[in-house]
This record gives structure tokens, sequence and C-alpha cells, in this order.
């Protein structure tokens, strides 16, 4: 998938931030399998940017083009279709059921594709540590654990291109290498590109930075 | 699954309300619907007092009028001129107005020798009005020159004067309608020096034109050959009105100092008053139905309000807006069914309710199934279901992409 931005503004940023911005007012182009880290204090619009990535703000100005086609003119199905099966997201605020249970909460993105078997997904959850928890209801689960299980949802289907909204932040070291190295598995096996954002500019090694 | 979190805060209370709403709505609409088609055959039967909204009038005889008419028989009678009958037509509470044909001939009727009423001679009368007001089922209705037979139609009061009064005062024996109508009669006109015969039955019993009707052709024919005028002015006028309680009807009656008789009129008040009701109950009916459905309407809302979120995040997993609305979509259709087929219940116990009424009133033919009720009542339903189901996919429609 190509993701390109050109001459994006975010309707509420002030002037400053944005020619201090790698991002906002010019020409970027994400495309196969780069993994970008987008890093700035809170504040820049890094979630901003996610969401306008996602389409789901479109209150900026300037235009971006998922493999050539306008994100402002996406219709609503052709918006769930991207989000079924082709751009998988953790978003900051998790967006999880807090009334369903944690297996729910992850069933119920995979039943949508039925993208991974039920043992894979025990799998997922032994390695971060969740066992246990499966009919523990969301609600009722720490922040981290519920990170955890978002980072698990969103790989329960295929995509093209994962972001990742500081995914990690409630995470210690352990969790969230286990974590990057299982979503790293994922995105290469689906030759899928990553995009996150982070407060640190130190995250990984590898990756394309971009200050907001 | 996706119901789990889309039935959050469902008031079962709501439902409950809009169900009973609907099923009320629902059961007056198709209840008055039911009466409605199983008594339009009697209001549609020819001889029955529900039919025409006809009124007959004439002028009031004054005791002057009788002194002039016994001193100078030439005095002009309180007949309908030509002028009166054209204003009458221009009032707005007519439709129409017909004109009773008098004979202006002599006539006699007496019985042939092998009747068994024989040696029964009688001077007599006939009048007509045009067909269509005559309110009996006969299908020979009609009279041609050069037919010998002529059909008679008796006032029903006439028979029983003669069955309850006469027959039983004088001990003779009392008859039925059938038994008057095999009797047959020779008839003589005379009149300009002329005279013929002809053959009479009493065909029927008219329960409202109090007179002896014959049909108008065989009247004219009559006036035009053996009568001293050839159309003489009417005694008595049928006004066909458009609402026969109207008040200006009365007003104008009553100005002109004509005369009708009030018995007559209770039956088309009765049939105006029953139409009244019907009405009234069809919109409290509707209205009922409409207020139901603006409840369930306002539930909905309130439910997809409530679970405003919920709806977002399953857009935003990737849920697509067909898949988030069917529950939603499942609950409107389920809701309507159920209620639906439980309204058949009332229904059917108010209909076996007005139907042993009405049998008891002397009508029984009630060829009305339920699924000439249900069907309508049924694509009514469906009319407002369906209106319900683009409501939700534009209501979840417009949360999706709110978010």
């Amino acid at each position: 998938m190509e993701i390109k931005f050109s001459g994006v503004i975010p309707a509420p940023i002030p002037e400053k931030d944005i020619l201090q911005s790698e991002i906002w007012g010019r020409d970027i182009t994400f495309s196969g399998t780069d993994k970008t880290l987008i890093y700035a204090d809170s504040g820049k619009g890094k979630t901003t940017f996610i969401n306008i990535i996602y389409g789901s703000r479109k209150d900026f100005s300037g235009d971006v083009l998922i493999d050539g086609v306008n994100i402002k003119n996406f219709s609503l199905n052709q918006l769930s279709d991207l989000h079924k099966s082709r751009l998988s997201i953790v978003p900051q605020g998790l967006l999880l059921f807090p009334e369903l249970t944690m297996i729910e909460n992850i069933n119920i993105k995979n039943r949508l594709q039925n993208h991974l078997s039920q043992s894979r997904i025990a799998e997922m959850t032994e390695t971060l540590g969740l066992t246990g928890f499966e009919n523990r209801k969301a609600g009722r689960m720490s922040f981290g654990q519920r990170q955890r299980v978002a980072i698990i949802r969103a790989l329960c289907q295929s995509f093209e291109v994962i972001l990742l909204d500081e995914a990690f932040s409630h995470l210690d070291t352990t969790n969230t290498n286990i974590a990057w190295e299982l979503i790293m598995d994922e995105a290469e096996k689906q030759k899928a590109g990553i995009i996150l954002t982070s407060l640190k500019q130190d995250f990984e090694s590898g990756l394309n930075k971009l200050r907001v | 699954m996706i119901w789990k979190v889309l039935k959050n805060n469902i008031k079962p209370g709501q439902l409950a309300g809009t169900f009973l709403g609907v099923m009320l709505g629902l059961t007056i609409l198709m209840g008055a619907l039911s009466f409605y088609l199983d008594i339009k055959p009697i209001f549609e039967d020819k001889e029955s007092f529900w039919k025409d909204e006809y009124i007959i009038i004439n002028k009031k005889i004054k005791l002057n009028d009788t002194y002039a008419q016994m001193n100078d028989a030439s005095t002009e009678k309180p007949l309908f001129t030509v002028e009166e009958i054209e204003d009458l037509k221009k009032q707005s509470f007519v439709k129409d107005v017909a004109e009773f044909s008098n004979c202006s001939f002599m006539i006699s009727a007496s019985t042939t020798d092998d009747s068994p009423i024989a040696g029964f001679y009688t001077d007599l009368f006939f009048e007509a009005v045009p067909d269509e007001y005559v309110d009996v089922n006969y299908n020979n209705w009609k009279w041609e020159e050069n037919n010998d037979f002529v059909p008679a139609i008796l006032p029903k009061t006439y028979l029983n004067l003669y069955n309850f009064g006469f027959a039983q005062s004088q001990n003779l024996p009392q008859v039925s309608e059938e038994g008057v109508g095999m009797i047959k009669f020779n008839i003589t006109i005379k009149g300009n020096g002329k005279r013929q015969k002809f053959e009479t039955r009493i065909v029927g019993f008219s329960e409202r034109i109090n007179t002896i009707l014959v049909p108008k052709s065989f009247v004219d024919w009559g006036n035009k050959n053996f009568g001293s005028e050839e159309q003489p002015s009417p005694g008595r006028i049928i006004i066909i009105a458009k609402d026969p309680s109207s008040p200006e009807l009365f007003k104008y009656i009553e100005d002109h100092n004509y005369d009708l008789n009030k018995s007559e009129l209770s039956n088309s008040k009765a049939l105006a008053f029953l139409k009244i009701i019907i009405t009234i109950v069809l919109i409290i009916g509707l209205v009922i139905i409409l207020l139901a459905f603006s409840l369930m309407v306002i539930s909905i809302q309130l439910l997809l309000h409530r679970n405003n979120e919920n709806i977002a995040k399953l857009g935003m997993l990737g849920y697509s807006l067909k898949e988030i609305s069917r529950p939603y979509q499942l609950l409107v259709i389920i809701l309507f069914a159920v209620t639906f087929l439980t309204s058949i219940i009332p229904l059917s116990i108010f209909r076996e309710f007005y139907s042993s009424n009405l049998i008891l009133l002397g009508y029984e033919n009630f060829n009305q199934i339920l699924v000439n009720v249900l069907a309508p009542g049924f694509a009514f339903i469906s009319v407002i279901v369906g209106l319900m189901l683009i409501m939700v996919r534009r209501s979840v429609m417009k949360i999706m992409k709110a978010n």
C-alpha cells in the first residue's frame, strides 16, 4: 500500500509547529514494507496523523492518497473494507469493548475474516502473558493488559500497513519487545508496512524516523 | 456476538410500550376495516334502509286548501311548480331531485273469477318514480307498449294495515307477501272516451315509498293516451341529499313550508352517525398507531444513541454499515411481526363480538375472511417497517460517519 501525504495541514495545529514538523505541509510517501517511527512530544498531532490515515478525521487541508485514491473520497463501505482487510490499527485509546471479555474482544475482530485460528490466538495470548484472563471483562483489566489485547486484536486481520499509536506506552521493556517481535513477524509474513508513533525517538533501530 | 455490544441499554419498558401501542392501533385499524367490509354489503343492498340518502317531501295541505278545493274544483292544488323544483336543484345540499309522476286518468281494479278473492272491485290510483329509486329488488321492473302485464309495488304499511287491522277485525285470512304476489288483478284504465284492460300482480313491498307504484313508462304512456293532462305537476318529490342530516336541508324544508316524513330520516341519520363513528374510530386507530410508531422511532433512536460509541468502535474494526444495522433492523422486524401476530387475538374477539350482534339483527352473510382484513393490515405494517429499516440504516450511517 502506498500512503501519500501532500501538503497536509490539520485544522487545529499552531503555525509554529507546522514549520518544525517533517510531516505537516510536506510531501511524504509511505510505501511497501516501510517501517516508520513518528516521534514528537505530546500535543503535536501524532494521533491526528494516525487518524487522518485511518480515515476517521477529515478536518485537514491538503491531500492524503491511499494507492492514489483520496481518503476523503472513500465511501463508508470502502472505508469498512479498508479497515477490515488492508489497514490495521492499535489506537491510542485502544477502543476495546469493556463489557466484553478479553477473548470476545479479540474474536469480534477475528470473525470478520477468520484470519487466525483459535490455537494461534491462544499462542499469542500466552506469549504476551495474558493466559488466564480470557474470560475477564476488558473493563476490569489494567491499561497495560488491555494494550496487549488491542495488539493481538490488531493482528487478527490481513493488513498492508499497521498503525501503532503509542501502542507500547504502558508496557515494560520485556513485554514491549515481545509485542514488537510479534508485530514484526506478522508484518513480514504479510509483506506489510508499519507506522508507529512514540514520544521517544530511540524506540528501535532500523526505522525511518520522522518528527511531527 | 455484535448484538452483545449493540443491545446495551435496551429498555424493556419502552419496548413493551411500543408493542402495546402498535398492537392497540393495529387492532383498532383492522377491526374497523373488518367491520366496514362486513357491513358494506348491507349498505349496498338495494332494499336496505342504509342505501340511498333520499327523502320524500310534499307541500303541507292546510284547511284552507280543502275548503277551496271543495268549492271550486279548478283551484290550484299544492303541487310543485317547475320553478320550485329548479330552485331545489340549485341547493348545495341536494345531489339530485326526482319527481313523482301522477296519473291524470281513471283506474279501477278487480279480481278474476277464479281468484281466491273473487268479486273484489276498487277504484285505484297509480304513481311512478324513476326506476332507480324503486327500493324493491325485482328484475322485471319495466313496462313497454303492448305489454298486457303491469307490475305493481305496494307500501309495506298497506299489507300491515290489512293483516293486523282489517283481516283481524273482519275475521279474514292474513296473507304473506308471497301470497299477495300470487293474486292476479285485472285493471281497467279510462279517459278521453277510451278504455283498456291490463293485468297486474304485486311484485314487491316498499319500505319507504308510500304509494302504489307502477313503472314510469306506464304512467307516461297512460297520461299521453288517456290523461286529461300529459304531464301533471308532481305532488311529491324525492330529494337525494348529499347529507340527509344537514341542518341546511331542514331549514330549507321549514322555510318553504314543505312536509316530510321525519321517521324516514332517522335511518339516514343513523347511517350518517355510523359513518362518522367509523371515521372517528379509524382516525383514533391511525393516531394511536402513528404515536406508537413515533414512540418506536424515538426508542430506536435512543438505543442507537446510547450505543453510539460501540457502533463507532465496530465501524473502526471494519464492520460494514449493513452488518451494524442488521441487528437493529432484525429487532424492528421481530417486534412488528410479534405485534402483528398478537393483534390477531383481540381482532378475532372483536369480530366475534360484532358478528354475533349483527346476526341477532338479522344479517347473516358474512363472507369476510380474516385474510381480507389481515392483508391490508400487513401491507400497512410492511410500509412502516420499511420506513423504520431505512431510518435505522440512516442513523447508523450518521453515527459511523461522525466518528
